[in-house]
């Protein structure tokens, strides 16, 4: 006797065939649920990717948990004061087993650029330079590998600011006796408030508090004392005489100066100012830093030169990091959250259509004596064998390629060190399961409702439920037009199958609203950038000049009378920190931009509308005011090489790139002198030639870079790029999702409607018509998907800019009208393409074979 | 000339392969306008396969099949639909009236595609179910489902009605009435009916038989004495 084959064998082999029948629609299920997987656990992937990279970065940088910076004016505080400073910074981190490294932190410039320079008698072991390249460790000058990103600088020059010093020998008379010794053709370099020196880079870094990239933010590099003192030594042999007798103070001064500039120069203006505590527990930071406060809180006033104590939490840099990784691990649950809903939606429906048409033979299977619960765990297995397939593809794509497209996100905002390969396993683990959770539940339930039918209900076909409204039909002796009757029946057809109308307008809403956000972040990046460019640089061209172009920015005046140019006006831009009156705890460094209060208003090269920068009145932007909790009337105060100032902020404007304080630089007498390296705004006469105007300028002694309106706006452009990158992604996926979405299910309406198709064909319908009556219901579900997904459009794009705001910007939310446009378009034109696709199916439609039985 | 005139039309499948099968072999036979044709045969005897050529719905593989002086056989998919609109009143064995419509709209529906149409109101009334025009087909007996596919069908004013089997999905009772309402509708409206059945009781109503049997025709007679469709002993 041969073997019986099992009900499930053959139930198995019933449903595979099934599969095989219609791979289409099964296809469209595991590409739906592959697109969410893919783009859940490829955001989790980099979420994990990020982090690990961020711990990796404070480990093999042995980040400081603490960072206290004191005044650097030699005047006022005295080498006992600074030794005193140091023994009680120790004290407090010895309270907590920690460790105290001290060194100078200043404002520098190389070859014309905003930097800061550390130097230290010896190599760090905390803030630990890392990704170095074999560099020495006594005699270093070790730079940021963006700085230099093609690491070809051998040489640079620096700038390192001498003005306490300066006035130190102004006041003594020192300089002129300096200026009478002089060697041969050459100048005085103690004359301006800058010493100039050229240096060879010993090695490249990556920088532990210059993990923002330096294109964004001011880069570090680090310098042995015994490095500098070499430098400046030698610089003072070729400059000066040496070999001469003192006959006055003066002279002795300047002759003592000249022979031991070590002592002189280096020991005495470039102190230790800063002191980086690291602790064996990172969560003891805020206790030492408190008592450190305490005990600088403590002294008498006059001995009190805490300038800054600040905390790792609180650090600029660290707290972008901190948002950004928050960033990254909410965006795994938001546009994934919109994927899953919309696959999960769309799967659910096409289960339930498939089962629903397997109800002839859930019946028959009935009727043979199969019991519901059998029947429907098949159902249950097959569906969750197709959604496994989706998951595990979408799995597997996910982490292999989307951290590699946000890295171009990362990887221009941070210097952090690589990391190899990482897996949310976990994550697509519980993701996995929930899904196939969702899937065996709506597959149990709608094959469970069915079977439990009786047999006989189950062969019958569906009944059409009269519903009083949507049915109501008149008997009216008006002649009714073909097309008129296939809207009704779409009609009929949208209320009759409800919920898998629903779930079109669901699908076409979420791609509708996802199409609108991804256009939505790039208009408000767009208008964002011709916002900054029309309120902080309303000029044809930026002119940059070098060190001392004070000198010679007058020489635009002849471009002016030449007609190349109608107006120019010089400000200065400064990198500065700065925090809120009564709160040093947290800092925020930023650019501040020195104008002309008189001036600004006529020539309009700044627009912020009616707020004043006179007296002690500053302007702050938007970030800024949120960085800092600053509200207008609150005291801001902000420092410069050592000197603090004071404002009071007078307004607060929206910036999208820009990101600073605006004041009248005249209103500090101390305040330096914005002429030092002056920016100029430039704009040309009406009929100048640009390049001419250009080449004019750049021919201006002094002048280091000009940089023209259009040069701006790339440049803004390519620094958002790694937005748009995402926002890309998001575009693409949101039209494949579109295009399975709404493939599945006009084919599922398809699919139904076979029957009908043929009757119509049977009747002489044309191939136009029917088309037209198939693609009507689709269409009208579409276009109410569209008008809800444009509706949500905004408010996800204000969602997505609130959790990825990135530590250069502040988003200004806006979304154009022709946004809208494009969606709808881009949803309609897919869907139309979608559904005459299928339409043209209606001609493989086989009469004959289609009406053989009965449903 | 004959209103239709089949003449040696094969339909082969498979042709020359090893699974060729021949559902019709050289048939020929002509209809008369007016006439009311009862094609007989068995189950795989070929009738429904003749009963869509002549509809329009399917191709032969040779032969000529003419329709009013036209050759069928050479038509283009287009011109088959065009065919279908305007010369053909199909009637299937289930019915297959569109769910979503209403018994009147689904007559409206057919209404609408003729270029020549009767009164829609005017033939649902013909066919007795006037007070049922607002109903949707799951809310009809099998027989009201089949009486609004002969409307349907009517409706479009059509050269040829063709029934595959009108009775078959029905009780005895109700399929003497569906004859009969045939019967009644082709007198009044002046139509050629083909009506294919393998119930040879049918056959007595008609007045040309063609019986079919593994696809040759092996009877076709004129019956000049039918009977009345009430007559019918089932």
């Amino acid at each position: 006797m041969n073997k019986k084959t099992s009900y499930s064998k053959l139930s198995f082999k019933r449903l595979g065939r099934a599969v095989k029948k219609s791979p289409l629609q099964f296809l469209a299920m595991i590409l739906i649920l592959m697109l969410a997987t893919t783009i859940f656990s490829g955001f989790y992937a980099t979420s994990i990717e990020l982090e690990n990279r961020i711990t990796d970065y404070y480990e093999k940088s042995n980040m400081a948990d603490v960072w206290t910076t004191t005044f650097t004016d030699p005047e006022t505080f005295t080498p006992e004061g600074r030794e005193k400073d140091k023994n009680d910074i120790k004290s407090a981190a010895a309270a907590y087993n920690g460790v105290v490294e001290s060194r100078y932190y200043s404002q520098a410039k190389v070859n014309g650029r905003n930097s800061y320079i550390c130097l230290s008698d010896q190599f760090p072991t905390i803030c630990v330079p890392y990704e170095t390249d074999n560099v020495e460790k006594t005699d270093f000058l070790i730079i940021d590998k963006r700085f230099d990103k093609d690491e070809g600088l051998k040489e640079f020059q620096f700038q390192i600011n001498i003005a306490s010093l300066n006035s130190f020998i102004s006041d003594n008379k020192v300089k002129e006796v300096l200026e009478s010794h002089l060697k041969p053709g050459k100048t005085n370099i103690f004359a301006n408030d800058v010493l100039v020196m050229d240096a060879k880079i010993t090695g490249y870094m990556l920088h532990p508090e210059s993990v923002l990239s330096s294109d964004i933010t001011t880069p570090i590099f680090l310098m042995s004392r015994s490095y500098i003192n070499k430098l400046l030594i030698s610089l003072v042999d070729n400059t000066f005489d040496k070999n001469w007798e003192p006959i006055s103070k003066s002279e002795e001064i300047a002759h003592e100066l000249l022979n031991d500039p070590q002592k002189n120069i280096s020991d005495k203006y470039w102190y230790d100012n800063q002191y980086l505590t690291r602790l064996p527990n990172r969560n003891d930071a805020s206790t030492v830093k408190d008592l450190i406060h305490n005990s600088f809180a403590s002294r008498p006033h006059e001995d009190n030169d805490l300038l800054l104590n600040v905390d790792l939490k609180n650090l600029e840099s660290n707290k972008n990091i901190a948002a950004d990784l928050i960033q990254a691990r909410q965006m795994t649950f938001t546009f994934p959250a919109i994927f899953f809903l919309v696959a999960v939606l769309v799967v659910s429906t096409t289960i339930s259509q498939i089962i629903l048409k397997e109800r002839n033979e859930i019946g028959t299977l009935r009727a043979l004596g199969a019991s519901s619960k059998k029947i429907a765990s098949h159902y249950v297995i097959l569906e969750c064998l197709i959604g496994l397939i989706g998951i595990v593809i979408g799995a597997i794509i996910g982490p292999l390629i989307l951290p590699k497209i946000m890295e171009i996100k990362y990887g221009g905002v941070y210097n952090l060190p690589t990391q190899g390969f990482a897996y949310p396993t976990l994550a697509v683990i519980i993701l996995t399961l929930v899904i196939l959770a969702i899937i065996a539940l709506v597959s149990y339930i709608t094959a469970y409702k069915e079977a439990k039918q009786l047999p006989v209900i189950s062969m019958r076909p569906k009944v059409v439920k009269k519903n009083k409204h949507l049915l109501k039909n008149e008997l009216t002796k008006e002649k009714n037009k073909t097309h008129k009757l296939c809207f009704k029946m779409a009609i009929r057809n949208i209320f009759l199958s409800s919920t898998r109308s629903i779930m079109v307008v669901l699908g076409v809403l979420g791609c509708t609203g996802l199409l609108c956000c991804g256009y939505g972040v790039d208009d408000a990046i767009q208008f964002g950038i011709n916002h900054d460019m029309n309120c902080y640089f309303n000029a044809d061209a930026m002119v940059y000049f070098s060190s001392g172009g004070y000198e010679t920015v007058d020489e635009l005046e002849k471009l002016v009378k030449e007609n190349l140019i109608s107006k120019y006006e010089a400000a200065s831009l400064l990198p500065a920190t700065c925090y809120k009156a009564g709160i040093s705890d947290s800092s925020f460094t930023t650019q501040v931009y020195s104008i002309n209060s008189d001036t600004y208003k006529q020539n309009k090269f700044i627009n912020i509308g009616d707020y004043e920068v006179r007296k002690n009145s500053v302007v702050v932007t938007s970030k800024v005011a949120k960085a800092l909790n600053l509200g207008v009337g609150d005291y801001l105060h902000f420092t410069f090489l050592g000197t603090r100032y004071s404002g009071i902020v007078g307004g607060i404007l929206d910036s999208f790139y820009v990101q600073g304080i605006l004041i009248d630089g005249s209103n500090w007498p101390a305040y330096p002198s914005f002429l030092t390296s002056p920016t100029v705004f430039v704009r040309y006469q009406k009929d100048a030639k640009p390049e001419e105007v250009v080449t004019r300028i750049k021919a201006i002694e002094g002048v280091s870079d000009v940089s023209e309106y259009k040069d701006r706006v790339q440049v803004n452009q390519d620094t958002m790029s790694s937005l748009s990158y995402i926002t890309l992604v998001i575009k693409l996926f949101a039209i494949l999702l579109a295009v399975i979405v709404l493939y599945n299910l006009a084919l599922l309406n398809f699919k139904e409607n076979t029957r009908n198709v043929a009757t119509m064909k049977v009747l002489g319908f044309t191939r136009r018509e029917i088309a037209e009556s198939l693609v009507m219901e689709i269409m009208i579900l579409t276009t109410i998907g569209i008008v809800f997904g444009l509706a949500v459009g905004f408010p996800l794009e204000i969602l997505i800019l609130s959790i990825n705001k990135t530590p250069i910007n502040e988003f200004i939310f806006y979304i154009s009208p022709l946004t809208f446009v494009y969606s709808f378009l881009i949803t309609i034109l897919v869907s139309l393409a979608v559904n005459i696709y299928l339409s043209l199916k209606s001609k493989k439609v086989k009469m004959v074979e289609s009406l053989k039985s009965i449903e | 000339m004959s209103q239709v005139n089949f003449n040696k039309v094969s339909k082969i499948y498979n042709e020359n392969t090893d699974h060729e099968v021949k559902a019709l072999d050289e048939v020929s036979f002509q209809i008369e306008k007016g006439e009311c044709v009862v094609v007989l045969g068995s189950s795989g005897a070929g009738k429904s396969t003749l009963l869509n050529i002549l509809g329009g719905m399917d191709t032969l593989t040779r032969g000529e099949f003419i329709v009013e002086n036209q050759n069928v056989a050479k038509f283009n998919d287009k011109q088959l639909e065009i065919y279908r609109r305007s010369n053909i009143g199909f009637v299937f064995q289930f019915y297959n009236l569109m769910p979503n419509l209403t018994a009147l709209e689904n007559i409206q529906i057919a209404e609408s595609l003729s270029e020549n149409p009767l009164d829609s109101h005017e033939v649902i009334k013909s066919v007795g179910l006037e007070n049922r025009a607002r109903n949707f087909p799951s809310e009809l007996s099998g027989g009201e489902q089949q009486r609004v596919a002969i409307a349907r069908a009517i409706v479009k004013n059509p050269t040829l009605l063709l029934c595959d089997e009108p009775t078959g999905a029905l009780d005895s009772k109700t399929g003497t009435m569906i004859i009969k309402l045939l019967c009644e509708i082709c007198e009044k409206y002046q139509k050629t009916v083909v009506i294919v059945t393998h119930n040879n009781k049918i056959a007595e109503v008609a007045n040309r038989l063609i019986r079919i049997q593994d696809g040759k025709i092996v009877e076709n007679k004129v019956n000049t004495h039918p009977i009345k469709p009430s007559d019918i002993a089932w």
